[in-house]
């Protein structure tokens, strides 16, 4: 990283927001650098990216004001400090915010292997390994995709009040689909494993884990569609991330209350979930992909207690909700990169674990299904819906996991399918590396993650 | 910047740069209010070397822009290039192009305007419903220009408008509320027009003021063009694409059949004001029209430049950059891949009214979660976030919540009806053009 460059436009940012006369004004520096190598049986790819931006936003009675740019130069600082105090002006220029008390900070994450000190050549010959070693595991295998990543993003925040930060956060990913076929039926599976993490994540990748993947690929080539309707349902530590990260993550967003798109609005304090059920929010976990030091409006990093023993405790804010709710801030507005709007996001949204021990809790169960990889999922914040996706899983019938299952869909009522938990086990923690979008824009790294759950829903 | 010396300068390979400059407005509601006003800028490019002997293929992004930054780049991509082994293949030479329709006048004469008026207007019209109110909303004007050059003389620039338009209606009130959330993208005001595309969301939001879970059972579905989008734009993309069949993944084979006999699909590079549409693929080669399914059996795959010349074929200007979350002003952030341009369904004989007309027992989908079919298996699965009931030719209670599931390729063997007026339904990453399609036996998950 260009130390000297990022430096100056702090240093720009610091003095020209100083002279500007609006309540509240602050500007975000970013500079992302990525190194992905893929690897299929068609060819490799490299690429090397460096992307720059700098934003500035002011806040009124009329809303938010943005002026952004990819030119980070003192000019272009100067020229969108003056749309905004144009556009300002215009409007009245009172604002209610929730300052955090100013900051000075200047950090970086720590990893254990950091990616830039290791030859492109070095890491290029890891793929390939990956790749070959996948490859001959099985005659089925018609393709195996490695993709690597590692990332560095390079973030500073200048505010009126006084607050001048910046972090360092370096993220690495490795991540594997092994796609199969057999006469006419062709199928895949995946997986993928990273964090605020070195290169530690893809030098330290057992061969177990490829194995399995390829074993599992090929179990799905005789998958059935699951059965339909209303079931029991056994969720691995990754699905049960997401639906926390769907029911709890996003129908917390404090923004969605304020524009009258929450039916969590009046239930702090409530029942929502069975009493087995307590999620945390954490930006401070160390490792995990959705990790900072403190959020895009200056608010350190924490873990906030989201739903306790089945109760609901807190929604998710930014200093806007902040003071409009009258609650504290929880560290939680982000951006995608100097572009795009800061909004309130989840950063690793988690179960914690129960008492029980996952074999036990199949061994209890006498019909259902168990559903495993998660693919993606959805919120519905104001219908109180949601939707997971998973790769595959098996049949359960009388204690006992029998037929694999093709991709399974779960949808339902949030409030039932949390209050239908009636088992949460002890073992298999796991924060999985995720990406979240609010609504199908403006994505950020995130982790989700817990033990295994037991609960109904409608399945499909 | 004097890309061509610096490049020529910096790599004696082949290069290639694609180079995007935008301008964007978004404003966004809350409400009767503006929730926020975002302007930007931007302007970045993505430089890729092929290295003659090796294949190897390296590529660097970059949004800085001076010579140095733009040598520092090319030079890395060219360091990558030496590191790689791919297919050999050579960048396209210049060739002519056709004509295409792609900028709308009132977007590019003053794109914040239009934003501004647009979201006012869309504000006041959802403002004269009684039950329905507007919780959230976002609409965005861009002007973005394309340009590429390479090492071979080929250079190409074209300047594209789009209009993207997001609505989260609340239908209801109370702890009973539920909600419609559309959203769409156009390249011109008039395909999204407020007076038009409002009260048509309004209508389908009202729609779902009595609703009810569905029960569990195999049904007739009437899908929206958003939904038929979803479902086969995907599903449809990569099996027609020289990838898959290079791969050896994909389900289709010439002349085999594939689909019910009204199904006819063209990938449609040249039609007028869709989301994908140019004169050039996103590696200069001419976007045309390729004949994929007619009449329900599969015709012709897509080729990019590296499929073309490694399958001895003809390349049909599908070489698209595109990836998740990338929008129409980043594509310069990513490596051009084999996909489609405009997915365009012909359509049939009957209206959407004479389809529901038609229809005993089943359900018209306005919209689901989030369908995002696996692209190889093409199973699929999605809460239904918005639907209605017909009973015997009448659309009657809305239906929210259950899922519905099952394989794109499976349901396209099940059309039993086309309606006769195709609509454009870009999303960011995708442009189609479709109807509403009707089909047999498809699974609904609810209540037992």
């Amino acid at each position: 990283m260009n130390n000297r460059e990022s430096d100056s436009v702090i240093g720009d940012l610091h003095e020209l927001l100083r002279a500007v006369d609006l309540p509240y004004v602050d500007g975000l520096y970013d500079w992302q650098t990525q190194l992905a190598i893929r690897k299929n049986k068609e060819r490799e790819n490299t690429s090397s990216r460096s992307i720059k931006g700098v934003s500035v936003r002011s806040h009124s009675e009329s809303g938010w004001t943005y002026s952004s740019s990819n030119k980070v130069g003192r000019s272009t600082i100067r020229k969108l400090i003056n749309q905004l105090k144009k556009e300002t002006r215009r409007s009245n220029a009172k604002s209610k915010l929730a300052l955090p008390d100013p900051v000075r900070i200047d950090t970086k994450t720590p990893v254990k292997k950091d990616p830039l000190e290791i030859p492109i050549e070095e890491k290029l010959q890891r793929v390939r390994e990956i790749y070959d070693l996948a490859r001959q595991m099985d005659s089925r295998i018609v393709d195996v995709r490695v993709a690597y990543a590692e990332t560095v993003i390079d973030r500073a925040l200048v505010t009126s009040n006084g607050t001048q930060a910046r972090q360092l956060i370096p993220r690495t990913r490795i991540s594997m689909e092994i796609v199969v076929k057999e006469n006419d039926s062709t199928d895949s599976d995946n997986l993928s494993l990273g964090g605020t993490v070195g290169y530690e994540v893809v030098d330290d990748l057992p061969e177990e884990k490829i194995s399995e993947l390829v074993k599992s690929a090929v179990e799905q080539l005789k998958a059935v569609a699951p059965p339909t309707g209303v079931q029991t349902v056994i969720l691995d530590p990754g699905t049960v991330g997401t639906v926390c990260h769907e029911s709890f993550g996003h129908g917390l967003e404090a923004d969605q209350a304020l524009r009258g798109r929450s039916y969590l609005k009046d239930m702090l304090g409530k029942k929502v979930a069975s009493d087995l059920v307590t999620i945390y929010e954490d930006s401070s976990l160390e490792g995990a992909q959705g990790s900072y030091y403190f959020d895009d409006d200056g608010v350190k990093s924490r873990k906030n207690t989201l739903v306790e023993n089945g109760v609901l405790i807190s929604f998710l804010h930014d200093i806007e909700t902040g003071a409009a709710m009258n609650a504290p801030l929880t560290g939680s507005s982000r951006t995608q990169n100097a572009a795009h709007r800061r909004f309130i996001r989840m950063s690793n949204t988690y179960a914690k674990p129960g008492e029980r021990k996952l074999d036990d809790i199949v061994r209890d169960t006498k019909r259902g299904v168990m559903m495993m990889r998660w693919q993606f999922g959805i919120e519905d914040p104001l219908g109180g819906g949601m939707q997971v996706v998973s790769k595959k899983g098996y049949i359960i019938e009388n204690g006992v996991t029998t037929k694999p299952l093709k991709s399974i869909t779960l949808t339902g009522r949030v409030l039932e399918v949390l209050g239908n938990v009636d088992a949460v086990s002890s073992d298999g923690f796991f924060v999985d590396p995720g990406t979240c979008g609010k609504g199908s824009e403006d994505y950020v790294p995130v982790g989700s993650g817990g033990t295994w759950w037991r609960t109904k829903a409608v399945i499909g | 910047m004097n890309i061509t010396a610096v490049l020529d300068k910096t790599t004696r390979a082949q290069w290639e740069i694609y180079i995007q400059h935008s301008t964007r407005t978004d404003v966004q509601l809350r409400g009767s209010k503006r929730e926020a006003l975002i302007r930007q800028e931007n302007t970045g490019y993505g430089v890729r070397v092929i290295l003659p002997r090796s294949g190897g293929a390296g590529v660097g992004y970059s949004s800085c822009n001076s010579d140095t930054d733009l040598e520092a780049t090319a030079k890395r991509a060219h360091d990558l290039a030496k590191l790689n082994r791919s297919p050999l293949f050579e960048l396209p030479a210049k060739r002519k192009l056709p004509q295409t329709k792609t900028a709308d006048r009132r977007i590019l004469a003053d794109s914040e305007r239009v934003a501004k008026d647009y979201a006012d207007e869309a504000q006041a019209l959802i403002s004269e419903e009684k039950e329905i109110s507007l919780t959230y909303g976002k609409v965005r004007t861009y002007i973005v220009e394309n340009q590429i050059i390479n090492s071979r003389g080929l250079a190409c620039k074209s300047v594209g408008t789009y209009l993207y338009v997001e609505m989260t209606l609340k239908i209801g009130s109370g702890t009973s509320a539920t909600e419609f959330w559309p959203s769409r993208y156009s390249r011109r005001v008039s395909d999204l027009e407020p007076t038009n595309i409002i009260p048509e969301w309004l209508k389908i939001a009202r729609s779902c003021l009595k609703r009810h879970p569905p029960r569990t059972k195999q049904t007739t579905m009437i899908l929206s063009p958003a939904v038929v989008c979803d479902i086969f734009v995907p599903t449809i993309g990569f099996h027609s694409s020289a990838e898959a069949l290079n791969l050896n993944l994909s389900a289709f084979k010439k002349h085999q059949h594939v689909a019910s006999e009204e199904l006819t699909i063209v990938d449609d590079g040249l039609y007028p004001y869709s989301l994908r549409t140019n004169s050039f693929d996103d590696e200069g080669q001419p976007q045309q029209k390729t004949r994929l399914i007619e009449k329900g059996v599969f015709k012709n795959y897509i080729y990019d430049q590296l499929h073309a010349q490694a399958m001895d074929a003809k390349p049909t200007g599908n070489g698209i950059r595109t990836g998740f979350g990338i929008d129409v002003d980043e594509r310069y952030q990513t490596i051009p891949a084999n996909d489609n341009t405009n997915l365009t369904f012909s359509g049939g004989d009957q209206s959407l009214e004479e389809l529901i007309q038609d229809t005993k027992d089943g359900l018209i989908i306005y919209q689901a979660a989030w369908l995002n079919p696996d692209r190889i298996t093409t199973r699929f699965g999605s809460e239904i976030r918005n639907a209605q009931e017909i009973k015997n030719g009448e659309l009657v209670q809305g239906v929210v919540g259950g899922s519905l599931s099952g394989s794109a390729f499976e349901l396209m063997k099940g059309i039993s009806g086309i309606s006769d007026r195709p609509e454009v339904v870009s999303g960011y990453a995708f442009g189609c053009v479709a109807p509403y399609i009707r089909l047999e036996g498809v699974q609904i998950s609810g209540s037992s």
